[in-house]
């Protein structure tokens, strides 16, 4: 049995207006041990975070972290959560990094998972690990764990049990279609940089582009059961998860590209995937948006489908997504 | 309550390690071993994940009659004690039936086998398992012996086991 050197990890964290809930995420991550460096993104807050307010909140283990573990920077006007990941990324020193949310909660799985990866030689090398997480939408039914949606996708690709498992390019397909959250992945910080991967600059939807990039393009991908953090939803308030607007199809020029570049790519399973997520997340969007931006969206669906659906998987999505693509105006 | 098994268990939990089944007796750390028959040809991995006991594949090439995860006890002595058991955590791809029992070797040689009441089935969500026997109801159990283990029985066939954590109880 060897003991292995801790991989460092950078965490990433873009805030407006979240000192609230930052400062105990700050605590957590001081107390977990492999987080060598904090790179907060103050989103223009009002007021401004303050560092020294953040560590004093943040609790003993966050104060006893050496001088510059804690870094903030600040955009004097918000430009929203991927704008600020981006930038955040380019300050990043430690080899692997983690995008969290402001109002996220670390989980001691976290640092273990790490342990894994520093001890196994795979964990070295992999692109990136994604791993399990709770959704707080599960509180209510006591229910602890990811949503049904992406536990189905995880029992399918035959990864829900294992602290680290090396995952195929038929798994890949099927975690890609979880929800793209930036924060259940702990990435090689060169792998990032190398392949030109981050987040669409918009204020919403600026993580998709991050995840499905992330699956194309990386050549070693792991799966972890462990779960690492607590993400936070909060069905109602000012959050950018809550901003219905036709600012949403702002998103899909970024799908047009993101569909290109899959179908050139070298993982043929990723194609279908992708196409059958954007389907998903449409009928999401349209469910959510006032009536008058609908047709707005069908139309933004209508061309996608044209374009990027072959004859193939439209037979297959007809049989399978029936309804949901009359929702869409798609016959 | 107290926890009755060897410091190096503990070190074994807090630091990741993995390796290869083979033969007929794997030792994971100093007093967590498997034996298994020999007649099953018995090949497979185990990792010990960080924080974690011992993820277990284990792949028989033949039939064979069985199969023991021997987790060693620090308890020769009985004596003041009226219950013993465990509290575990585990979680398995498909369904597993364990049979756990305490071990106590005779002076002669040979031992005594009493097991825990309650057949554990690991299953596809990880869950909690408890048991215990009441000790001084017991019949022929050695309240003194030169030594003595947990056993988990396993099937005889192929396993994929998750074994989360494992505390001994006394009281």
């Amino acid at each position: 049995m060897s003991a292995a050197a801790p991989l460092a990890l950078a965490a990433v964290i873009p805030c407006h207006n979240d000192a609230a809930t930052l400062a105990p995420l700050l605590g957590a991550l001081a107390r977990l041990g492999p987080v060598a460096e904090v790179v907060v993104i103050d989103d223009a807050s009002s007021p401004p975070l303050c560092s020294t307010a953040l560590l004093h909140d943040a609790g003993a283990e966050a104060r006893a972290m050496p001088p510059g573990w804690l870094r903030i920077l600040r955009n004097s006007f918000p430009v929203g959560a991927g704008a600020a990941r981006n930038l955040g990324l380019t300050l990043v020193t430690a080899p692997h990094v983690i995008f969290l949310d402001a109002d996220d909660m670390a989980l001691p799985d976290l640092a273990h998972l790490m342990r894994d990866l520093a001890h196994d030689p795979a964990g070295h090398c992999a692109d990136f690990c994604i791993f399990q997480h709770h959704d707080t939408r599960g509180d209510q039914e006591r229910l602890w764990g990811q949503r049904p949606f992406d536990d189905r996708l995880w029992r399918q690709a035959g990864l829900s049990h294992g602290a680290l498992n090396p995952v195929s390019e038929t798994q890949a397909a099927l975690l890609a279609q979880t929800a793209n959250y930036p924060w259940n992945k702990i990435y090689r910080t060169a792998f990032l940089r190398d392949k030109g991967i981050g987040c669409t600059p918009l204020m919403v939807h600026n993580d998709v582009e991050l995840h499905w990039r992330s699956f194309l393009l990386a050549d070693r991908i792991l799966a972890s059961d462990r779960i690492g953090v607590v993400h936070v939803v909060r069905p109602s308030g000012n959050r950018l998860t809550n901003r219905h607007t036709a600012e949403r199809l702002r998103l899909f020029p970024v799908l047009d590209a993101l569909a290109t570049e899959i179908a050139l790519g070298a993982r043929p399973a990723l194609a279908e995937a992708f196409n059958t997520f954007v389907w998903g997340l449409a009928d999401w969007i349209q469910a959510h948006l006032p009536p008058a931006d609908r047709p707005a969206l069908r139309a933004c669906a209508s061309r996608f489908w044209l374009d990027h659906t072959s004859p193939a998987l439209r037979e297959n999505l007809r049989a399978r997504r029936g309804p949901l693509l009359e929702r869409l105006g798609i016959g | 309550m107290s926890l009755a098994y060897p410091t190096a268990f503990r070190a074994f939990l807090d630091n990741p390690a993995q390796g290869a089944i083979h033969g007929k007796h794997t030792a994971f750390c100093k007093g967590l071993a498997l034996h298994v028959d020999p007649d099953l040809q018995m090949a497979g991995n185990w990792r010990s994940p960080s924080g974690r006991l011992l993820e277990l594949v284990l792949r028989p090439a033949a039939s064979g009659a069985w199969t023991g995860l021997h987790l060693t006890l620090d308890l020769p002595d009985l004596a003041g004690l009226r219950f013993l058991g465990l509290a575990a955590r585990a979680v398995a791809p498909d369904e597993v039936l364990i049979r756990a029992c305490l071990r106590s070797g005779l002076p002669g040689g040979g031992f005594l086998d009493h097991f825990l009441p309650r057949h554990w089935l690991a299953h596809d969500e990880a869950a909690t398992h408890h048991d215990l026997i009441h000790l001084p109801s017991q019949n022929a159990l050695p309240v003194q012996a030169p030594w003595r283990e947990l056993v988990l029985f396993l099937p005889c066939r192929a396993v994929e086991l998750h074994l989360h954590d494992l505390a001994i109880l006394t009281a």
